[in-house]
């Protein structure tokens, strides 16, 4: 009967489970950019599986910021490092600001059906510009010292106890050693 | 000690958080009628919270016919709300636990007769 019509849906009857596991390292992506100057930092992102995720940007930070319109993601959560690079023109005027905002987004597609439920991931990234005059020594420390998200955020503060650590343990062996032949003698 | 020491700080890992969503389907449902909430279970995969927003598009059946995102809604706990193309907060969700969005959808009495698919985003920030 036409005053009965089923309003049908396509349906997929079987609940399937999404298989994303899809994540980003914690912490917003910083760089610290002379006038005229630019620098790099990293955006890491993981999945369990193999899959290709479109990424984009959005806010003022968007238009000095270059990065892969896409990636693929290996499987087993290893973090894949976007490499970012932020560029601020040499005619950059600071009373537009020296702390340029900005989003990062990551988007994997869902499994299609009647509702595909998409994962996105956003980060959040600032650009501080550096006045221009001080941009040579900011370029000379800028790669080493770059500020990125997770593991690359701490450092090379990180090694520090693990390299005392391994100073301690020689120093260990050493009178170990030392004692052990005192004690032949 | 001086080992485990060395052990953690050498692999010492950066903190993340992530989003896995099981699938929702509502089946058929007559013009003027509702669905019948459905769970997709949502999971922060990583080992930090996560801050959830949740966003959508039209229903469409790709020949032209459309049926509004706000037909759906979404709750966790408290009252059902219409889904907007916008992405609003949802909650913090911690890492490991599912965290349950109930769905629904609500059909036009006159709506096409046909069959419509929508897009619906979760989104997770740390």
């Amino acid at each position: 009967m036409k005053s009965i019509l089923l309003f049908i849906f396509f349906s997929a009857f079987f609940m399937i489970p999404s298989v994303f596991a899809f994540g980003e390292v914690a912490g917003p992506v910083v760089f610290t950019v002379p006038i005229g100057g630019n620098n790099v930092s990293s955006w890491g992102i993981s999945n369990d599986q193999a899959i290709n995720v479109k990424l984009s940007a959005e806010g003022d930070a968007m238009k000095y910021l270059s990065f892969p319109d896409s990636i693929t993601l290996q499987p087993n959560n290893q973090i894949y490092w976007v490499n970012l690079t932020a560029k601020i023109p040499s005619d950059y005027n600071v009373t537009q600001g020296t702390n340029i905002t900005g989003t990062l987004s990551a988007v994997a597609a869902g499994q299609p059906g009647q509702v595909q439920i998409n994962l996105r991931l956003k980060k959040s990234m600032y650009i501080l510009v550096q006045p221009a005059t001080v941009q040579e020594s900011v370029q000379q420390f800028s790669e080493p010292f770059q500020i990125a998200t997770g593991l690359f955020a701490l450092g090379p503060l990180i090694y520090l106890p693990a390299a005392g650590a391994i100073v301690i343990l020689i120093g260990i062996f050493y009178f170990a050693r030392k004692r052990k032949q005192e004690v032949k003698i | 000690m001086v080992f485990s020491f060395v052990v953690f700080s050498a692999f010492a890992k950066a903190q993340t958080c992530g989003i896995s969503a099981t699938d929702v389907s509502f089946g058929s449902v007559n013009p003027g009628s509702s669905s019948t909430l459905k769970d997709t279970s949502v999971t922060n995969s990583g080992d930090t919270s996560a801050s959830l927003t949740i966003s959508g598009q039209d229903w469409t059946d790709g020949a032209g016919h459309n049926m509004t995102f706000s037909q759906t809604f979404w709750n966790t706990t408290s009252a059902p709300v219409a889904l907007t193309n916008s992405f609003v907060s949802v909650d913090t969700i911690a890492p490991s636990i599912p965290f349950v969005i109930h769905l629904s959808v609500q059909i036009p009495a006159r709506q096409f007769a046909a069959t419509y698919n929508q897009i619906i985003t979760l989104e997770a920030t740390c």
